[in-house]
């Protein structure tokens, strides 16, 4: 298998542009709408060198291996859900890591033998239990979802 | 500008006694990887996905990051009550976490726990007074609803 990789981005879909779509403003996740009138208008956000491109799981891996996580919650565009994101089904990637899909398949295999290990009933297999549950298998966290 | 800098107390606590450093080494590599693919997932609007592995780390370790995600992914998710649960703690832990503030007083309108959620929203204004966060933004329009404009 050939692997690609351009400079550790993933392909950006065209569609993605999370800064120039208007805000969701408007309405609670589960709430009710406001009337536009009481709208408080901003200026548009400008773009800033880490809002140019939407990171790829593969190099959100790859930063999760070398450096600490909280800078990747420090996105702005965390809390704030683009909605136009669909999830992709496609062929979103053809940039891939090779280390980073190493550690995929990795956290996968170490799971699946905490599975295996864990004795029944602990907190620890419930929850993987659960987890594994949630998305329909384990094996969901494996790189080969994205392709 | 960062906005809600997060910094929480502690870091995950030590598996225990008798685990190879190796192992913990392995485990910290599987948590980030998987705190990283929750928030992939959140990007994208799979909430449920990301709720899901945020629980994990929340549930196993009591990570305050995967917290900080499983409150804002179960909220969006429409899983309210585990939302009503964990975004207190969320707070706890990242009191001056914008977003946070804002999606908690969004889960307090919908339930009508009005005078709660002015509170939240008056603290993320406080954090945002330029409105350069977009749930600093959102505040300003949501305060407006709670107080009955």
């Amino acid at each position: 298998m050939s692997i690609r990789k351009v400079d550790g981005v993933g392909v950006q879909p065209p569609s993605v542009q999370p800064t120039m779509k208007p805000e969701p403003a408007l309405r609670t996740p589960h709430g009710a709408s406001l009337p536009v009138d009481s709208v408080v208008h901003t200026p548009p956000r400008t773009s800033s060198p880490d809002q140019k491109t939407e990171p790829s799981p593969q190099h959100l891996m790859s930063q999760a291996a070398r450096e600490p996580i909280a800078h990747l919650m420090d996105h702005p565009a965390f809390g704030e859900p683009n909605p136009d994101v669909t999830p992709a089904r496609g062929p979103m990637l053809d940039v891939a890591e090779p280390d980073s899909q190493a550690l995929q398949h990795e956290v996968v295999d170490h799971l699946a033998e905490q599975l295996r290990s864990l004795p029944p009933g602990s907190v620890q297999r419930n929850a993987l239990q659960r987890l594994e549950q949630d998305l329909g298998g384990l094996q969901y966290l494996a790189a080969a979802h994205y392709r | 500008m960062t906005i809600g800098l997060r910094q929480p107390a502690s870091k995950t606590p030590a598996t225990g006694k008798g685990i190879p450093e190796g192992a913990n080494k392995s485990r910290d590599l599987q948590t980030d990887a998987l705190l990283a693919r929750a928030f992939f997932e959140y990007r994208r609007n799979e909430f449920k996905k990301a709720a899901a592995i945020a629980r994990y780390l929340v549930t196993t370790q009591g990570h305050p990051e995967a917290l900080r995600v499983f409150s804002s992914a179960s909220h969006r998710a429409g899983d309210e009550a585990a939302a009503m649960e964990t975004y207190p703690r969320a707070l706890a832990a990242f009191p001056s976490d914008v977003a946070l503030h804002v999606g908690y007083a969004e889960l307090l309108l919908d339930r009508h726990d009005f005078g709660t959620a002015v509170t939240h929203l008056r603290s993320a204004i406080e954090l945002d007074p330029t409105a350069s966060h977009p749930a600093g933004a959102r505040a300003r329009i949501l305060i407006v609803k709670a107080s009955g404009g």
